[in-house]
């Protein structure tokens, strides 16, 4: 085996530097560097990073509020339930300034989420 | 070729049935008395005309839901949802501040949404390959 070089007219033709000497319809093998899919955009930071990293190294301790409301603090739920009105003034009261609060939704196989 | 360049990089996030989104945390608050906070999911959904919320976050915020302007919105499915406009002020910590009139849902949805109107205060691009996104916070 040789190896060659060659330039890339387009898309689809190259130029080489010098004739194959295989017949024609003989095969050839190319090598092309993968996309890496770099970019130059900064990594944003995420509102409530700790949060978040938590409830998905722990999504058992999610579970058990599947449809329910819950506000997560730091590593932990501080309240849960029905009412998310209820969960924002408790987690007020307990301190919490601007509580982090979500719907917990239950895995079900075969479905396929839209937006709504 | 067009080439366009974007200033911040999100991965997508883990919801709770191990399924991955584009989403961004805010907090939210009421742009006439910004002293109330939530901070909140949200689910950037290009299909959506505008941004809805749940009706109860306003509430929280103090805002009188009912009292803003009627709307209507129609999901893929057809199923109707009234919901009424309101601006709120969303915070982002890299993304800086958007104030954006959203619609707050009469009843509950599971997920908060972001949609074309917050499209229209930023540019948005999407690898969904990579499962990431890309956000540069000016028109």
């Amino acid at each position: 085996m040789k190896t060659l070089e060659a330039k890339i007219v387009d898309a689809t033709h190259l130029e080489l530097s010098q004739p194959l000497d295989g017949s024609p319809g003989q095969r050839v093998a190319l090598q092309v560097p993968e996309e890496k899919g770099e970019t130059n955009a900064i990594p944003g930071r995420r509102l409530r990073e700790l949060e978040d990293d938590w409830c998905q190294s722990h999504p058992e301790a999610l579970h058990r509020y599947v449809g329910e409301w819950v506000v997560i603090e730091g590593e932990g739920i501080l309240v849960h339930g029905k009412d998310p009105l209820r969960l924002v003034a408790e987690a007020r009261r307990m301190g919490v300034r601007s509580p982090y609060i979500f719907f917990v939704e239950g895995s079900q196989p075969d479905v396929i989420r839209l937006g709504l | 070729m067009l080439a366009v360049s974007y200033q911040f990089e999100f991965l997508y996030s883990y919801d709770t049935t191990g399924k991955v989104f584009p989403r961004l945390e805010f907090q939210v608050s009421d742009p006439g008395n910004p002293g109330e906070t939530i901070d909140i999911q949200t689910y950037l959904d290009c299909g959506a005309e505008r941004s809805l919320l749940n009706g109860w976050i306003g509430a929280a915020l103090g805002i009188d839901v009912l009292g803003g302007k009627p709307v209507t919105y129609q999901t893929g499915a057809g199923t109707l949802l009234s919901a009424a406009l309101h601006t709120v002020r969303l915070l982002h910590p890299d993304l800086g501040e958007f104030d954006l009139e959203v619609g707050f849902s009469a009843g509950e949805v599971p997920r908060n949404l972001l949609g074309r109107d917050f499209f229209d205060l930023a540019q948005i691009g999407f690898r969904e390959h990579h499962l990431a996104f890309f956000v540069t916070p000016s028109p």
